[in-house]
């Protein structure tokens, strides 16, 4: 793929993951003010209990949504470190090195995860 | 591209100390240093959260028991360096979405002197920008800490 390219899909990704993780964080950590979407009771449960982590791993649109927000962070982050690297090191034979690791280990992990998701999904 | 790499090559690589000292730098450049630490940090965190959330697949107990081994004060601080991280990284990544797609800019005209330059358009984007995350950062801080 064309350089450009990567860089149209890093943008497009950062512009989702701005959205996804703002809802994200505020799931996790405003939990006062979110707790319905988990049907928890703030101050007794909190988003990281099992309960409610079951339970968000049970729905549907979680499952899609974390499927697609692993995706969209993998690539913007390793896509974001690989520029790093080769800027840093900047010669050809280690940036197609560079390039082949940070894909291959981004298929590792977006496997695993999403291994782990369909997993708790049919818990 | 080869061959303009081949024809010219300086020597002027200063790897990563180009970042902090390549001669004169304004604000965006410090704005740019900064998004590419959080941006580090970031993505280390999220090998490592990977993991940490996978466990939920193994079932309750691990989950437990990686709970608890995260429940302790240097972890829960590098959670709110994440969460700082994120916050600026967002916004400072929402500006770089801008100044890209040359929204802000104004509309082309014939270079008449004085000249108009975009920095007094891209300068204020970026105070607004900045201060947003600031607040952000304030409030967020304050509900992580449970102070409000």
């Amino acid at each position: 793929m064309k350089e450009s390219t990567l860089w149209a899909i890093q943008i497009l990704t950062g512009l989702f993951l701005i959205f996804l993780l703002a809802i994200h964080m505020g799931l996790l950590h405003l939990e006062e003010i979110f707790s319905f979407v988990y049907h928890i009771i703030p101050g007794t449960e909190k988003p990281v209990d099992w309960s409610a982590v079951k339970q968000r791993g049970k729905e549907v649109s979680f499952l899609i949504i974390y499927i697609l927000f692993l995706a969209f962070a993998l690539y913007h982050g390793l896509y974001g470190l690989r520029n790093i690297l080769i800027e840093a090191i900047s010669r050809r034979k280690i940036e197609r090195i560079i390039t082949v690791l940070f894909i291959i280990l981004g298929i590792f992990l977006f496997i695993y995860g999403t291994w782990a998701t369909i997993t708790i999904f049919r818990m | 591209m080869e061959n303009l790499l081949k024809n010219k090559q300086y020597n002027n690589k200063l790897g990563i100390i180009g970042w902090f000292y390549a001669g004169k730098y304004h604000i965006e450049r410090y704005a740019y240093i900064l998004h590419r630490i959080t941006g580090f940090g970031l993505i280390l965190y999220l090998l490592f959260h990977i993991f940490v959330t996978g466990e939920r697949a193994k079932g309750e107990q691990a989950w437990k028991n990686i709970m608890d081994f995260l429940n302790q004060p240097l972890f829960k601080f590098l959670e709110y360096l994440v969460l700082v991280a994120f916050l600026y990284h967002a916004i400072n990544g929402f500006r770089l979405i801008l100044t890209e797609l040359a929204i802000f800019l104004g509309k082309p005209a014939s270079p008449k002197y004085p000249y108009v330059t975009s920095i007094n358009r891209q300068r204020i984007l970026f105070f607004i920008l900045m201060i947003l995350a600031a607040i952000l950062i304030i409030f967020s801080s304050l509900e992580f800490f449970k102070l409000i």
